[in-house]
């Protein structure tokens, strides 16, 4: 009993007093707590002021630059200068311009075996007129010094209409899509040799060459469809209706009509360089049975036709990849009643990286020309490398090398006369994408040898 | 009139009616496609594709946006490009060849992107490598090769040539910032080639960052 006193008395005492003690503690820790909270708002207080000062500061600067662009307009459209441009402007004669003017040309130097160097020159600007999104026109007259004459042509001249995303109908003065040479790579900043392919060119009078750059009046319809094959897999194709080509003699010095297709630097059609072949010639003509005259189709300056007999063609080309294309392409019609023509050929392109290989054949048959049937074959291949794939230290000499590109070119003219071979070895120097400085020496068979320079510009 | 001619033109005009009725059905299937999946081949691709076939390419500052219409009219004739990728190499060309209006926009929630408040902070640590891998070979590796070399398609003609980004030891060199800029202003806004197009008209902010994220892994893992 007295035992018990002695536990429940401290016991009262106890739970009688630990209600306070821990209300004490209790109390130690909530304004502990209300400091820290204190200090927590007292930081976030002064990250808040921070970062709107921060913020006034970026909304100083983007209003700073705002006022600065304002001012500069003002300024800018205060004085006359700025006037118009800003006119200009407003009329939209950059942005929404319907017309737009290019073109290429070309300065060369030529120099056969056997006849005189000389400098020849050529322009070509191409106008367009883009009448509405559906409708473009273009064209591209020709000017061309040669011998005494100033030549002006109209290369081209046409109207497209894209009646779909895979139908163009054209018509005019067109490029003929027969193989891609004219078309596509006859351009001076194109064409990488200062001359045209061994199959192009007036032909005529032991001239180089089957048929001219092709180009003719009459309608065209092409087009391209993608094909789900591989990368970059599609077809395109081209039909065209023209008037064709004509008959026309020449005597045995070459006073027959000549057309201007032809590049600067590339005179093999001139009389001057045909001498050399003259009697070869003269036994070409006889077995023609004309005599001294040299009966030939004239292409591409059948202007107003002479029969109402027009020429066929088209061309299909095929993609299988995105860098290989190989095309079929066909021409026929009559030129005169009873003399007809017939024309096919082949054409393959392949570029990878710095490597483009060209090359095409051509086949031109027709009955009755000159008495006879007569057949040409002609093909060439071309190979060039542009050499930007070496990486040299020195910037000056890697731009220069960089901007190298050998050419070399091979084909052969199978003709009634003298068959014509030719290997040429060139080197393009690139000053800019589109301007070419050329060097080529060709080795002839049929033709005289020739050293080429050609300094050709795209714009 | 000859017999002959009118057959000749009888023969012509059936073609244009064939070809004419078969594209057209061909192209209302094209475009039911076009909206359910996008076109494999980027407007750069094409753009790359289709001119260095015959020629050097021409960059996108060479010309404005109406002049590239007209070209690219005339050489959708020419090269018979399909009306579809012709517009594609055309809107490419059009977005690239002005420098885009500054940016002053924020990137994600705490970071912001100021070219005119000079401060620039790119966030390429969180960038989508996976994606920026995609945005690369649709729209640098035309160029700059799809390994990153320099070695694109429309690289052969280019003076200088576009810089070989898998180069670790050059890449070192370049903040993010800096490929940031670069990338959307274009080269000349670096002191670089201009004929780096600027592409801040054609990817958004996300889209930059995450290229630099996906060249950053390029260069260091070569």
């Amino acid at each position: 009993m007295r035992l018990s006193k002695f536990i429940v008395i401290p016991l009262l005492v106890i739970s009688f007093l630990l209600p306070f003690g821990l209300s004490s503690a209790e109390a130690q820790n909530t304004d502990s707590d209300l400091q820290s909270l204190k200090e927590e708002i007292r930081r976030l207080n002064q990250r808040v002021e921070e970062m709107e000062l921060q913020r006034a500061e970026e909304r100083k600067v983007v209003e700073e630059v705002k006022r600065e662009q304002e001012e500069s307009k003002e300024q800018a459209s205060s004085s006359i200068g700025s006037y118009v441009d800003k006119r200009i402007q407003e009329f939209g004669i950059f942005n929404t311009s319907k017309t737009f003017f290019s073109g290429y040309g070309a300065v060369g130097f030529n120099k056969a075996d056997g006849d005189a160097s000389s400098f020849s020159a050529i322009f070509a600007p191409i106008f367009h007129y883009q009448l509405s999104k559906r409708l473009h026109v273009l064209i591209e007259p020709e000017f061309e010094l040669e011998d005494t004459e100033l030549e002006i042509g109209l290369e081209i001249g046409e109207i497209d209409f894209f009646i779909n995303d895979y139908v163009t109908l054209s018509a005019g003065k067109i490029l003929l899509p027969f193989n891609v040479f004219s078309e596509r790579f006859h351009p001076t900043w194109i064409n990488k040799m200062p001359a045209l392919p061994i199959i192009y060119g007036h032909g005529g009078h032991g001239g180089q060459g089957i048929v001219p750059v092709l180009s003719d009046i009459g309608a065209q319809v092409s087009g391209g469809i993608p094909l789900n094959l591989f990368e970059g897999s599609k077809i395109n194709y081209a039909f065209y209706l023209v008037n064709g080509p004509r008959i026309e003699s020449e005597d045995d010095h070459g006073d027959g009509d000549e057309d201007g297709d032809e590049e600067a630097g590339d005179d093999h059609d001139d009389e001057e360089t045909t001498t050399a072949n003259e009697d070869e010639e003269d036994e070409e003509h006889e077995e023609n049975g004309n005599g001294g005259t040299q009966t030939d189709l004239v292409f591409g300056n059948n202007f107003t036709d002479i029969n109402s007999n027009k020429a066929f063609g088209g061309r299909i080309g095929f993609l299988p990849v995105w860098n290989w294309e190989v095309g079929g392409s066909l021409m026929f019609g009559d030129a005169e009643d009873d003399i007809n023509f017939f024309m096919y050929g082949f054409d393959t392109e392949f570029q990878y990286r710095g490597l483009l290989v060209l090359g095409e054949f051509l086949h031109l048959g027709n009955d009755n020309l000159g008495g006879g049937k007569t057949e040409k074959n002609g093909y060439y291949a071309q190979a060039s490398y542009r050499l930007s794939d070496f990486a040299i230290d020195n910037r000056y000499l890697g731009d220069f090398i960089n901007g190298l590109e050998p050419v070399l070119r091979y084909g052969k003219n199978y003709l009634p006369g003298p068959d014509q071979e030719q290997f040429a070895i060139g080197l393009d120097w690139w000053l800019l994408s589109s301007v070419p400085l050329k060097i080529a020496y060709e080795f002839n068979d049929g033709l005289p040898d020739r050293l080429l320079l050609q300094w050709a510009f795209g714009f | 009139m000859n017999k002959h001619i009118l057959k000749k033109i009888s023969v012509f005009l059936s073609l244009l009616l064939m070809i004419v009725s078969i594209t057209s059905v061909f192209e209302a299937r094209a475009q039911g496609e076009e909206e359910v999946k996008k076109r494999e081949l980027s407007g750069v691709d094409l753009w790359s594709q289709n001119c260095s076939r015959c020629h050097n390419v021409r960059g996108p500052q060479e010309f404005n946006d109406a002049q590239w219409d007209i070209i690219v009219s005339h050489m959708r004739v020419i090269g018979g490009i399909p009306g579809a990728q012709a517009r594609a190499i055309a809107k490419f060309l059009q977005e690239t060849n002005n420098p885009p209006p500054q940016l002053i926009a924020p990137i994600s929630a705490d970071k912001t992107t100021e070219i005119t408040g000079r401060e620039l902070i790119v966030d390429v640590e969180n960038g989508d490598v996976v994606n920026g891998k995609a945005v690369y070979e649709n729209n640098c590796a035309a160029c700059h090769g799809t390994s990153g070399k320099g070695d694109g398609p429309a690289a052969v003609s280019m003076r200088p040539k576009p810089r070989n980004l898998a180069d670790e030891e050059y890449m070192s060199t370049l903040s993010d910032e800096y490929l940031f800029k670069g990338i959307t202003y274009g080269g000349a806004s670096v002191d670089k080639s201009p004929l780096m197009p600027g592409w801040g008209n054609v990817l958004d902010q996300k889209e930059i960052i995450d290229v630099i994220s996906y060249l950053r892994e390029l260069s260091e893992n070569k």
